[in-house]
């Protein structure tokens, strides 16, 4: 009896990973993903995201959040990024951290802060405004940093984006950021 | 340490790159291969060489606890010497678990073990 009780919890577990895989899956793929992006869930950061197909995320499919790079791994090495590198991640908060402005001052230590300004960003899933802390700074080493903070449901979030401070693409790589967070929603377990 | 970065991990890092500092190739007190700090780097980020031990300890502790490694979620050192080294890490990942373990240093808890708040026992 013993040894089919185990068996059984067994057959359970398995099943119940298999039903939420799929449920992610069916999940990421309901989304309306547009062209050229790809689906990105991350279980252990709780959120759903799209990213550009063509960013790079190495070594492949280690990480359990989202960290993307505008280059492919052969470039990679040297501690820092190479000339015209960006990275972009997505994590969410430690868990000692309960909000925004904690967040911000625990990273402060961390930084030479540049600027430090509130935006607000519309998520096509909900259209509801999105409350954003955006906040620039330099690394020792010289790299450009814009962190971004906000909250989706039940989640604290900051999207990490990390380039050459005079990087002509600076612009753009800001709007991907931007645009990367207007696509996270919360998953559903 | 001014950031909360286990000593051992930049230790075992310097270990990986440049024997602990006996092959520095890339300029002086760079013992973790920085690349924009080699006097012979020619790009356009070029910084300064490291005039001393302080300010390259601190430069790679910066590095590791700040946004592009820790803030990132890169924590453990399976996932920060890929990206830190590149497409030929895993000899030198080898090595720098290999001195991390020798100096009783934990692979995946890579903060500072004197620091208070992260709560770790002797020798972890």
């Amino acid at each position: 009896v013993r040894t089919e009780g185990v068996g059984c919890g067994f057959g359970s577990s398995v099943l119940a990973a298999f039903l939420f895989s799929a449920c992610v899956l069916a999940i990421a793929w309901s989304q309306q993903v547009p062209s050229g992006q790809t689906p990105f869930v991350s279980t252990a950061g709780g959120y759903v995201v799209d990213y550009p197909s063509d960013w790079h995320r190495f070594p492949p499919g280690s990480l359990p959040t989202l960290d993307i790079y505008n280059f492919p791994f052969s470039r990679a090495g040297g501690g820092v990024l190479p000339d015209g590198g960006a990275s972009i991640a997505l994590v969410p908060a430690p868990e000692r951290v309960a909000s925004i402005e904690d967040w911000i001052k625990a990273d402060g230590g961390l930084r030479e802060e540049k600027a430090r300004s509130t935006i607000s960003l519309v998520r096509p899933s909900s259209r509801e405004p999105l409350r954003v802390v955006e906040v620039v700074s330099l690394t020792g080493e010289g790299m450009e940093n814009v962190d971004c903070y906000f909250e989706i449901p039940g989640r604290l979030l900051v999207g990490r984006l990390s380039y050459w401070p005079d990087d002509p693409r600076a612009k753009e790589y800001r709007e991907l950021l931007h645009r990367i967070i207007q696509s996270a929603r919360p998953l559903v377990r | 340490m001014n950031d909360d970065v286990d000593p051992r991990f930049i230790v075992a890092l310097a270990v990986a790159e440049t024997q602990a500092g006996i092959n520095m190739n890339w300029g002086p007190f760079n013992a973790w291969d920085i690349r924009v700090r080699n006097p012979s780097y020619s790009g356009p980020h070029k910084q300064p060489p490291y005039t001393s031990w302080t300010q390259s300890i601190n430069g790679i502790t910066g590095l590791i606890a700040g946004s592009q490694y820790f803030g990132s979620g890169l924590n453990t050192t399976a996932k920060i010497y890929p990206v830190f080294q590149g497409p030929a890490y895993q000899t030198g990942l080898d090595n720098l678990n290999t001195a991390l373990g020798q100096m009783h240093g934990n692979q995946i808890a890579l903060t500072d073990p004197c620091n208070p708040g992260n709560f770790r026992a002797p020798n972890q």
